[in-house]
Parts: structure tokens; C-alpha cells; sequence
């Protein structure tokens, strides 16, 4: 057993030198697509902190001050479930301080200034509202009815914030995706090419191989090692690049002016890292899986 | 040990290798497969070891039909074969120790197997002070001792020899004879394809003539007609 595995380990390094050109490209391919793909999930992930706040198609945010009395906070409730032709009442939703600060952590992630200032003492509670109405102009003006009720500290629209953002996240989101999938499929075939060549230079010793009475998984597993190691390695490239990128990101977010709404796009390190390992494990499995089929087809030179 | 029950290899649509051929070989014999290029004699050694598949007919090896070996199989079917070629198939970037090494470690053997063995082997074939040539560095006489000495050092039941000695000269062909002959004394059926009269008429075993994939004579110590 111990004497195949060193073979094995052995005759994946000797192919690895012995095309080195095309390593080098399989690799660098492998990587600029799982960078992508990485990016794809940290853009994704920005806006969607952005986006928190609105899940559910909330178009209208009613912020309370957070030293409203419970009835002050049943007025408000009152008034706004007064239209039930205007307003889905069973999606109206009211989110208590613990409630919007766990929500706040979300959003100001990448603004620790502005989140240390923020406790559940002091932080605004909110009422989600979720019209039936498609009348933009009917929302708007139930919007200024509401800021001039007593506690109201703001009324936020969707349609000032989500739409503009929500459009640029569905382009971005579709652009890289297509883009990664691209440069994964590109970078696979370049591995595949590879260990064509190295199973093509080798097709001498394959045919003694398989005349003495290899395995056919005893012949493959060296070049599926290979393929795994390119795969591995424009991982390893790509979280790096990730890291650099992510790292450059989060301290141009921190030069903006605090309260922009920008510094939601901060993503929290725990998911770098999470996205970091699925990059590696993608990497790994495409590039041995891609060899595998390569080394199967072309087993029989 | 080897049986063919009318056996028919085409290859593509109309190209019939090998028209409706039967013959038994038994344990520990010698057998010449003779006739001219294109008769046949490369396309039985391939259906022998399942390089080939019949269109018609099966191929019984050690009383197993190997037709109906599944190909996950087939790779322990040739560990009990030995093969040798006329163009020796020897891996030129490997020393003599390495190539015929390599016939063990691919199957998983051991190194102290290996390191047993391997001299032997090599001592047997008459190499013994050449472990660490390449094989460039021998003559043509010598590499196919290496190649036999491969074919032979997991000590296989059955040997199969593609015109071993057509790119030798006939001295040299003779001693390759010998070192064949000893090899079948030893107990392993020899199956060996060739067109070389002189080695025919002077070994005397049993002759299975060919003439455009079709069997026309089989003679116990016959001659090259």
C-alpha cells in the first residue's frame, strides 16, 4: 500500500515539472475564475446586507424613537392598520430594539464607529409596511402623513434606496456569474489538456502498464492527483487575491462619510473565510474530476 | 491452458483478421504461430490477452472464458500472462532494474519483493551485471532480454511472444531461442508468433500455420513449409 502511494506522489511530481508551461496556464486560469467566483458571493453578500432591511418586500420603513411609550407605539400601529385597503396588515411587521440592533449589526458591519454608538437602549424601533398598492404616489403621501405623527423619528421609502440598488445587485449578480462560470469551464479544459499531453507523452508507459496488469484506477490516480494539485494551488491564488481584494475593499469603505449606506457593503471576515474554503474545495474537486475524465478517455493509447 | 473455439476477429465493417479458428494448447507447451504478415498470428496473441475481442467465438484462458471478463477483471487476467514484442517496448528513460522492476510495482508488489526478484530475474536472462544501464545503452539482443526478463518476473503461467526475434540478428535470435526454451522447461506455456524459418525448423515444436486469418495446418514438431 505505502509503495503505491509513493508511486503515485511520485509520478505526479515528475508529470507536474515535465509540462510546466501548460501547468502554469491550467493554474493561473483556475485561479482568476475561483477569484471571481469568490467575488461573486462577497458582491452578492454586500448588497444583501444593504438590502437586509427590505427583505420581504417592505417598501416603507416607519422608524419610532426609542424612548416611545408602548402606547405612543400602539397610536402609531393604529393609525397605520387604519388602511387596510392600502396596507397588507398581515405582513406588517414591528421589529423591538433587540430586534433592529441585531438587524444594525448586519448593516453597519463594515462601520464599528457608528455601531459602538448604537445599543438596544438607544437604537429606534421600526414598523415593516408592506402595501398592496402599486400607486407610488399613495405610499409617498401615507409616508408624510406618518412623519407627522408624535415619536415618528422617519419614514424610509424603498424607492428612494432599494430600487437603484436592487437593479445594480440583480446586473452585478449576473455579469460575474456568467463570467466565473465561463473562466470555471475554460480553466477545467485547460486542465483536461494538460493531462491529455501528460497522458499522451506517457502513452508508452501506459501501454506497458496495462499489459503487465495495472489497474485502470492504478493509472489514473496519479494524473486525477495532478489535476487535483493545479485545481488546489489557482485556489489557493484565488484566496489570496480575495483576501488582498476584500482587504482593499474594507478600507476604501472606511474612508467614506459615515451614514452613506456604503459601509453596508462590508463583509463580515468569518464569511471571507467561509467563502475562502469553498474556492479551495471547488478548486480541488474540479480539477480532479476533470482529470479523472480525461485520464479515463484517454486510457486507451 | 489456452483455448480458441472458432474464433472470428474483423476489424471494422469487412476486414476479417481471423476466420473461424480452433485450437487447444495445453499446460507447459510450446507453440509457434506461423505465416506470413497479415495472416493473423499478432491479432490471436491480442485476443489471447484481451487486447481484442472476438466478433465470434470465445477464448478460454486457464479454463475461464475471458470474453465474458468484466473489464475491471481484465488487468488480473494479464498479471498471469507474460509478453514480449519485437520492438521490445522497453521505457528508455528507465535502467534495466527499473523496467523490469516497474512490471512489479505497478501491481502493487512490494519493495522487498521487488528487491528479491528483480535480480533473479535478471540473473536468469543473463543481465545480471547490467542493472543500471539504459536501455540505449544495449544491444538489441540485450534489451530483449530485459523485455523477457519483464514479461517473466511475476513468473506468469502463460508467456505470449510477438516475433521476438525479427529485429535480431540469427545469432541472436538463437540465444533468445534458448533463454524461451528454458522458460518453458521451467513449466510456462510459451505462445510465440514468428515467420522466421531457420528458428522453426531448428526448435521442432508444435506448428499452427496461418494464411489470411484462416488455420490450415496444425502439426506437433513441425517444420516452416
Amino acid at each position: 500500500m505505502l509503495s503505491r502511494i509513493a508511486y503515485a506522489f511520485r509520478e505526479t511530481w515528475a508529470s507536474f515539472r515535465r509540462n510546466l508551461t501548460l501547468t502554469a496556464a491550467a493554474i493561473v486560469t483556475s485561479a482568476i475564475s475561483l477569484l471571481l467566483v469568490g467575488a461573486t458571493f462577497l458582491i452578492q453578500r454586500g448588497f444583501d446586507n444593504l438590502l437586509v432591511r427590505w427583505k420581504g418586500d417592505v417598501q416603507m420603513i416607519v422608524f419610532v424613537a426609542s424612548d416611545a411609550a408602548p402606547e405612543q407605539i400602539a397610536y402609531i400601529e393604529e393609525i397605520i392598520k387604519s388602511q387596510p385597503a392600502v396596507i397588507d396588515l398581515n405582513n406588517l411587521k414591528y421589529l423591538d430594539k433587540e430586534a433592529s440592533f441585531e438587524e444594525a449589526k448586519v448593516i453597519f458591519t463594515g462601520d464599528p464607529t457608528l455601531l459602538s454608538l448604537l445599543t438596544p437602549e438607544t437604537i429606534p424601533t421600526q414598523f415593516k409596511v408592506v402595501p398592496l398598492t402599486g400607486d407610488a404616489a399613495l405610499v409617498r403621501s401615507l409616508a408624510e402623513q406618518y412623519r407627522g405623527l408624535p415619536k415618528v423619528e422617519g419614514v424610509s421609502l424603498a424607492e428612494d434606496e432599494f430600487q437603484v440598488i436592487s437593479t445594480l445587485s440583480g446586473f452585478v449578480r449576473t455579469v460575474t456569474i456568467v463570467m466565473s462560470v465561463v473562466l470555471l469551464g475554460v480553466a477545467v479544459a485547460l486542465i483536461w489538456n494538460t493531462i491529455r499531453t501528460a497522458m499522451f507523452a506517457r502513452r508508452r508507459e501506459i501501454e506497458v502498464m496495462k499489459l503487465v496488469g495495472a489497474t485502470n484506477w492504478f493509472i489514473r490516480i496519479p494524473f486525477m492527483l495532478e489535476g487535483l494539485l493545479q485545481g488546489l494551488i489557482g485556489g489557493v491564488a484565488s484566496c489570496g487575491g480575495l483576501w488582498a481584494l476584500n482587504r482593499a475593499w474594507t478600507s476604501g469603505v472606511a474612508g467614506f462619510k459615515p451614514g452613506t449606506g456604503i459601509s453596508a457593503l462590508v463583509v463580515p471576515g468569518s464569511y471571507v473565510n467561509g467563502v475562502m474554503v469553498m474556492l479551495l474545495v471547488i478548486g480541488a474537486l474540479a480539477g480532479a474530476i476533470g482529470s479523472g475524465i480525461a485520464a479515463s478517455r484517454f486510457l486507451d493509447v | 491452458m489456452i483455448r480458441l473455439d472458432n474464433v472470428t476477429k474483423v476489424y471494422g465493417t469487412d476486414s476479417v483478421a481471423v476466420r473461424d479458428v480452433s485450437f487447444d494448447i495445453g499446460k507447459g507447451d510450446f507453440v509457434f504461430l506461423v505465416g506470413p504478415s497479415g495472416s493473423g498470428k499478432s491479432t490471436l496473441l491480442r485476443l489471447m490477452n484481451r487486447q481484442e475481442r472476438p466478433e465470434r467465438g470465445d477464448v478460454w484462458i486457464a479454463g475461464r472464458n475471458i470474453n465474458e471478463l468484466s473489464d475491471s477483471r481484465v488487468p488480473f487476467l494479464r498479471r498471469g500472462m507474460g509478453n514480449v514484442f519485437q520492438d521490445y517496448k522497453l521505457l528508455s528513460n528507465k535502467t534495466v532494474f527499473e523496467n523490469v522492476a516497474f512490471a512489479l510495482e505497478v501491481i502493487g508488489k512490494p519493495r522487498h519483493v521487488i528487491r528479491q526478484q528483480v535480480p533473479a530475474v535478471l540473473e536468469l536472462v543473463g543481465l545480471e551485471d547490467k542493472h543500471d544501464r539504459l536501455p540505449d545503452q544495449l544491444s538489441g539482443g540485450e534489451q530483449q532480454r530485459v523485455s523477457i526478463a519483464r514479461a517473466f518476473v511475476n513468473r506468469p503461467l502463460i508467456m505470449l511472444a510477438d516475433e521476438p526475434t525479427g529485429n535480431l540478428d540469427p545469432a541472436t535470435g538463437e540465444g533468445i531461442m534458448q533463454l524461451l526454451d528454458s522458460i518453458n522447461r521451467s513449466g510456462t506455456t510459451v505462445v510465440m508468433a514468428t515467420h522466421d524459418h531457420r528458428i522453426v525448423n531448428m526448435m521442432r515444436k508444435r506448428v499452427i500455420q496461418l494464411d489470411r486469418g484462416v488455420l490450415v495446418r496444425d502439426q506437433e514438431r513441425g517444420v516452416y513449409e
